[in-house]
């Protein structure tokens, strides 16, 4: 699935409430999420299965939010790859939280089974509790303003244009296409806006 | 085997890439709008006097462009086409690399 149409048509069949639309686009973006979640656990202990665990959940929020009609401006593939990086960063970011209450409390962090087998505690809520928030205007707002930060930096348009296509998904090779330019064009433009995000002096 | 950038690329400050990056750019419009009476880009032209440690990985970048739209013309290039013009760099592993494509 590589159209903005495709998206477009899975997305309104998701909010008609077909659910085999779920499948279509989770196969689209599971990856994705679990690499942004991924980015957002870092210094804690490595575990594939929590980032896993937070990309499932907010691909979960995001299917029910749309079948109740939550998202009204969800209508093509931009709004809809913010709307799941805005999910997947809060959750990470509550997951984060939690794991750093259980160090303090605990001394050690406890996996998903030792959180259920408390979750009759209130002081240690199962994970799906845990993740079971949804971002706030405010949240949405900063990550928001932080991808506007990132993209302000990049002075050239078609820097810009390289790193948004490839946020939403878009191929070496689409990208070139649209560019009208070689793969590895964009291959060395990916390359160097990298190098402008990492040597952003620390705020 | 990856067909990226040169790796020195990567180390590369970021005003040294950028640089860099508006060679290539040149570079290829040069080699869009070559024909029957424009002629192709040279790369000596295109790396001229830029200075270590950024001639290396352009000169890897403008070799796989090189290499990229003299296959698109049909053409079959060979590390010995630049060997000699370019001691300097591994052709045979650039040649080889620019042929991979991306997914």
């Amino acid at each position: 699935m590589s159209s903005s149409g495709s998206v477009t048509h899975w997305v309104g069949r998701l909010q008609a409430g077909e659910r085999d639309a779920a499948q279509q686009l989770w196969e689209r973006y599971f990856v994705r999420l679990v690499g942004l979640a991924r980015k957002r656990l870092q210094g804690l202990r490595p575990r594939a299965a929590d980032e896993e665990d937070v990309a499932l959940s907010a691909f979960d929020s995001f299917c029910r939010g749309a079948e109740r009609g939550q998202f009204p401006q969800l209508h093509d593939r931009n709004n809809l790859w913010r709307m799941l990086v805005v999910i997947t960063a809060r959750k990470a970011v509550n997951l984060r939280q939690r794991e750093c209450r259980q160090k303090r409390g605990h001394g050690a962090v406890l996996d998903e089974a030792s959180l259920q087998q408390g979750s009759g505690s209130s002081i240690t809520p199962g994970l799906e509790q845990v993740l079971g928030r949804e971002p706030s205007p405010e949240f949405a707002a900063s990550v928001a303003e932080e991808c506007e930060r990132l993209l302000g930096r990049l002075a050239k348009e078609d820097l810009r244009a390289v790193a948004l296509w490839k946020m939403e998904g878009y191929s070496i090779n689409e990208i070139a296409a649209k560019l009208g330019c070689s793969p590895r064009t964009v291959d060395r433009k990916l390359w160097v806006i990298r190098r402008l995000w990492e040597q952003e002096p620390l705020p | 085997m990856s067909g990226r950038p040169h790796p020195d690329l990567v180390t590369l400050a970021a005003a040294a890439a950028c640089q860099i990056d508006d060679i290539c750019d040149r570079f290829e419009a040069a080699w869009k709008a070559a024909n029957e009476t424009t002629p192709r880009p040279v790369i000596e032209a295109f790396l001229g006097d830029t200075a270590e440690p950024a001639r290396t990985p352009l000169l890897g970048e403008l070799l796989r462009l090189d290499v990229y739209y003299r296959q698109r013309l049909g053409e079959t290039p060979r590390a010995e086409d630049y060997a000699t013009r370019f001691p300097s760099i591994a052709s045979a592993f650039v040649v080889r690399t620019a042929t991979i494509p991306f997914s």
